[in-house]
């Protein structure tokens, strides 16, 4: 999941042109927040102006007794005559203050509380908490009651009081507990090390980061207060001549209205209650995207975005037809395919915009291969480990393409076309994923030999326990457990550990393909060194196919037999690993080459490459590379180049690039004048 | 006058001279436990007795996996965490940075450089009010124009322009790279004598790195700073550090010129440490059998702390830790292989024949404990 948010962070992260100065504005887009400030904003006004325009004195008494709404009294009157419109506008007013002034310092009590505890942390920590646990547990309603039937009757200040008292404990704990990990955060360590005081990192490193959170709980706590306050007066414990929403209800109560029918007297206080309480819960809805610049202009979750997530996975056309598709998979040379992607492309579809994330991928996979990707943030590696597994979530979605698989008996199914039922047997019978973040992968209240036994009794529900539970100890000893650690949680095992567990789990049902999408890289050299010499040869004693993903070119050629080099979603170049390493032809592959610094044999110059990874959302005209390329020529900008088939030795496949040094076949330069011109125009270039 | 005048005031020190130094710096962390039984209390020895010098124009890499301690000696030194033991000298006088005043003096001449770019910025900010809180703090006296002009100039250091460009934005709108530039600049804002980076460059992608470690040594170089390069990436400390020092299960391991621990290993941890790097230029395959683990901090095995992973491991290795053994010129390991008896030669004669090389070394010279 984890690896999934961070794929569309790569896509969102890089440069955007929108500028956010006013982008809190967007936020009213949304029908519904709208909606909710609209309703806000009139009782705000009411409360106001409501006194000034009521049409009559609320206490004053007429002889126009119990009257249903009229021209003369829109809501009718009560029992002694009074005018009900003019009662429910004085009440706004009363009702309003007390719910924000209520919530207000209750908010401000829960801030300073919050904040002091988990900021200072130590013992004024657990003073504060302590005192805001107690105030939990303290039944709120009963001691409201007693507060206010003690605190004098005059005026709502009691009122205010007893509901701030008994309502900042909730805010205070969780603001608490957001201080806590905002604390921990790298920010507010860096704003540390660069000498701000105390103060400063309080009020503009953590209080900033918590406003969505503090305004929900002001807005959540004013919604309270007028319903507390609603119910005291309602109960009698108020002072029951200043009118208020609360009041009028008890009148109402106490003159039987309900038993002589008239709702007009009690409906439009309850009215008023439930609706002001909406608005600001739809207030409450929209508010992280006031506050979180982020959310302002990202397209997750907009609905764009979840009607994607509907959409069943069908598909355009795929570029060629099954039969032709189906003929490559089984004729000439390439007889021991297992796995063929075609044309396969998967968007990520925001507000008003498609990202293409993979562009027109085709691969090929054979029995015992390890096929390599390499590629950088947001180059699409991860986001096509996702899609081969179908385990992509929206708003990424497969646009085009077919992957077909081919059995052990000879047929090919297209894993696109897949149902449910026959997609979960799929996915680790013939088909095992392993990701990067063992210790989120794994179930944190299994043990490890649990989860194992787990995968094959889902899977294989004949299997007698005896025999589950033997080959739960032949897989722990296959990747290099030790077999009495079977009962261990993964919380005991180091991180090491935690990804052999995981490929045991990916190896419990003899797949025929491994996806592994970074499985070393939170890992350190030497642990990472032990798990890819031990996937290398299981993968030699058991014959299954490896697609392994990492930004880790060094680590991929000591590995791989064949290397797909990625490139803004696309392929760029497809050759041996050895090859690859020997003669890169692209470009990119050229300066990611000669990024990377080397351990043994004489230092040679680092180049590096200039510029950064395009933004997918506005991608560069032509080849993606074209911006940062030392060696682009006019007709770069202006054609997507196709993968051309290169000259030099090939064992697993023919090299290919997509590049246009290499157009027309027998005019491909030989690596020597190549490079010497390379040399020369990087020179230049810097 | 001039935003390059404004932003080098510090006088600076002669190339070469020490700037920073640890002495035997020792960290240990409580892990609290039962508050009543005192049950349960542990204490994880993060850091253990570590000296380092840190020279003015001169890159030093302390290398280990994660976990050795390198991340906190790192913030030991920028005063983030009380020491246990040890002290830290700047420019000859031992650094106190007890209370407020003291402890932003220390940090305005030591900057901390941080390894994750988009964690490291407040994400409610624009760029242009993070950079102007640290102008504050350490330009108190300039006006609101100056202070923008040491912004722009700032961003320049760091080739960031034009400045409007990026000050405008938040956080999550700049690349990882353009970020870990902005950090810089935050840093480059107290004119520092003394850059901390910790693992500066693992977060961004590969072909963006170089830019910001040719940055980081070009500051260097030009404003005659110390730069502790913390990383877990050996062959990143060939090509950039000047000094290479190994840090394992939080004691240094080795230390001398980059070229000559990369390329004449003494200690067996960082012959395994090359060993294990991916690195496809490697012509023969020599590898080692390694199925350890680091040890736990909270109880540390006795003596060298790698001698249960340490395939040379003899007798003593497990009961005595062993001292500086002074190998090669500016290069010392400590190791109880380069002590001068037969048992350790044998064991040298064995080291060389695993990792294929042809000379077998010789005995080292025991370094006194007050040496550097």
């Amino acid at each position: 999941m984890a690896i999934n948010v961070a794929t569309v962070q790569e896509v969102e992260s890089t440069d955007s042109v929108v500028s956010s100065r006013f982008g809190w504005l967007r936020a009213f887009r949304r029908p519904l927040t709208l909606t909710g400030v609209i309703i806000v904003a009139i009782f705000c006004v009411l409360a106001i102006i409501g006194p000034f325009i009521a049409p009559y004195d609320p206490s004053s008494v007429s002889k126009a007794t119990l009257q249903p709404p009229s021209p003369e009294h829109w809501l009718g009157t009560t029992q002694t005559g009074q005018d009900i419109l003019s009662q429910m506008l004085y009440g706004t007013q009363v009702s309003m203050i007390v719910g924000v002034l209520a919530a207000v310092f209750a908010t401000v009590l829960s801030v300073v509380v919050g904040l002091a505890a988990g900021y200072l942390g130590g013992i004024s920590d657990e003073i504060l908490s302590l005192l805001a646990n107690i105030f939990l547990v303290i039944p709120a309603l009963p001691l409201t009651v007693i507060l206010a039937a003690y605190l004098p009757k005059t005026g709502s200040f009691g009122i205010i009081l007893v509901i701030s008292i008994t309502g900042w404990a909730w805010g205070a704990r969780v603001l608490r507990a957001q201080t806590l990990s905002l604390r921990k955060r790298d920010f507010v360590e860096a704003a540390r090390a660069t000498g701000e005081r105390t103060t400063s990192i309080i009020f503009r490193d953590i209080f900033p980061n918590q406003v969505a959170v503090i305004a929900a709980s002001f807005l959540g706590t004013v919604t309270g207060a007028i319903l507390t306050q609603a119910s005291l007066a309602f109960l009698g414990l108020t002072n029951v001549t200043e009118w208020s929403w609360g009041t009028i209800l008890y009148w109402a109560q106490v003159s039987s209205a309900l038993l002589t029918g008239s709702w007009w007297w009690f409906v439009p206080a309850g009215a008023a209650i439930a609706l002001l309480g909406t608005g600001l819960s739809l207030v409450n809805f929209g508010i992280d995207e006031f506050i979180n610049p982020r959310l302002r202009q990202a397209g997750i979750g907009t609905r764009k975005a979840q009607r994607a997530q509907v959409r069943p996975t069908r598909l355009k056309a795929p570029r060629r037809s099954r039969r032709e598709a189906r003929a490559s998979v089984s004729g000439g040379r390439t007889g021991d395919v297992i796995l063929q992607i075609n044309g396969l492309e998967v968007d990520y579809v925001g507000e008003g915009s498609t990202t293409k994330a993979v562009n027109d991928v085709t691969l090929t996979l054979r029995r015992g291969e390890v096929l390599g990707i390499a590629g950088e943030s947001g180059s699409g590696k991860s986001t096509l480990a996702h899609a081969i597994t179908r385990l992509h979530k929206p708003p990424a979605w497969i646009s085009a393409g077919e992957m077909l698989y081919q059995r052990d008996d000879g047929t090919v199914v297209d894993i696109l076309t897949m149902g449910d039922e026959e997609l979960r047997r799929f996915r680790w019978e013939e088909l095992a994923i392993v990701f990067q973040s063992a210790m989120h992968a794994l179930n944190p209240i299994l043990s490890i030999g649990k989860q194992i036994e787990d995968a094959i009794t889902a899977h294989r529900p004949s299997m007698s326990a005896s025999e589950r539970a033997a080959r739960v100890l032949e897989l722990l000893d296959l990747v290099g457990i030790q077999t009495d650690r079977a009962g261990a949680y993964p919380h005991e095992l180091s991180g090491g550990m935690r990804q052999r567990a995981m490929i045991a789990v990916g190896l419990a049902l003899d797949p025929e393909i491994i996806v592994m999408d970074e499985p070393t890289t939170a890992l350190d050299v030497v642990i990472q060194r032990q798990i890819v010499e031990k996937i290398i040869e299981l993968k030699d004693r058991l014959g299954f196919s490896v697609i392994f993903i990492t930004h880790d070119l060094s680590l991929l050629i000591e590995m791989s037999d064949t290397i797909a080099v990625m490139y803004a979603g696309r392929v760029v170049e497809l050759a041996d690993a050895k090859e690859f390493y020997r003669n890169p032809r692209h470009p990119y592959s050229r300066g990611l080459l000669g990024s990377f610094p080397t351990l043994s044999g004489p230092k040679r110059e680092l180049a590096g490459i200039p510029g950064s990874p395009p933004d997918l959302r506005h991608p560069p005209s032509g080849c993606a590379f074209n911006p940062r390329c030392p060696l682009a020529f006019d007709r770069c900008t202006v054609v997507v180049p196709p993968l051309f088939a290169l000259s030099g030795e090939a064992e697993w496949r023919q090299a290919e690039a997509a590049c246009l040094l290499y157009e027309g076949g027998g005019t491909v330069p030989d690596r020597a004048s190549v490079h010497e011109t390379d040399e020369r125009l990087i020179e230049e270039a810097r | 006058m001039t935003t390059a005048e404004m932003t080098v005031t510090r006088d600076r020190a002669e190339p070469g001279a020490a700037v920073l130094e640890a002495r035997h710096v020792t960290k240990e962390f409580v892990v609290r436990g039962n508050p009543f039984t005192r049950r349960g209390r542990r204490v994880v020895h993060a850091v253990d007795d570590v000296s380092l010098v840190l020279y003015a124009g001169r890159i030093t890499a302390l290398v280990g996996e994660s976990g050795s301690g390198k991340s906190t000696f790192a913030r030991l030194l920028a005063a983030l965490h009380p020491l246990t033991g040890g002290e830290v000298v700047y420019r000859g006088e031992v650094v106190d940075a007890k209370g407020g005043k003291r402890f932003r003096d220390h940090v305005s001449r030591v900057q901390l450089i941080l390894q994750d770019p988009f964690g490291s910025f407040n994400p409610v900010a624009t760029i242009a009010r993070t950079l102007l809180r640290a102008v504050r703090i350490h330009h108190k006296a300039a006006s609101p124009a100056q202070r923008r002009s040491i912004i722009e100039d700032l961003l320049a250091q760091v080739s960031l322009r034009p400045a409007a460009q990026f000050t405008r934005k938040y956080p999550h709108e700049l690349s990882g790279g353009q970020l870990q530039r902005i950090s810089i600049a935050r840093a480059l804002a107290a004119d520092p004598d003394v850059f901390l980076a910790d693992e500066p460059v693992s977060s961004l992608d590969v072909s963006i790195r170089l830019g910001v470690l040719n940055l980081l040594r070009r500051l260097t170089e030009e404003r005659r700073v110390a730069l502790l390069y913390v990383t877990h990436d050996i062959a990143s400390a060939r090509y950039f550090a000047a000094d290479t020092a190994v840090m394992y299960a939080g004691q240094l391991v080795e230390h001398g010129d980059s070229e000559q621990v990369t390329q004449n290993a003494a200690h067996p941890y960082t012959q395994l440490l090359i060993a294990s790097a991916p690195d496809p230029s490697r012509a023969v395959e020599n590898r080692v059998r390694d199925i350890g683990q680091p040890p736990s901090l909270i109880d540390p095995p006795s003596g060298c702390r790698f001698h249960p992973r340490c395939p040379f491991a003899m007798a003593r290795c497990s009961e005595e830790a062993p001292p500086k053994f002074a190998v090669d010129d500016g290069q010392w390991a400590r190791c109880w292989l380069y002590a001068d008896d037969d048992e350790a030669a044998a064991g040298r004669a064995q080291n060389a024949d695993l990792y294929g090389r042809g000379e077998i070394r010789r005995a080292g010279r025991p370094v006194p404990d007050g040496e550097l």
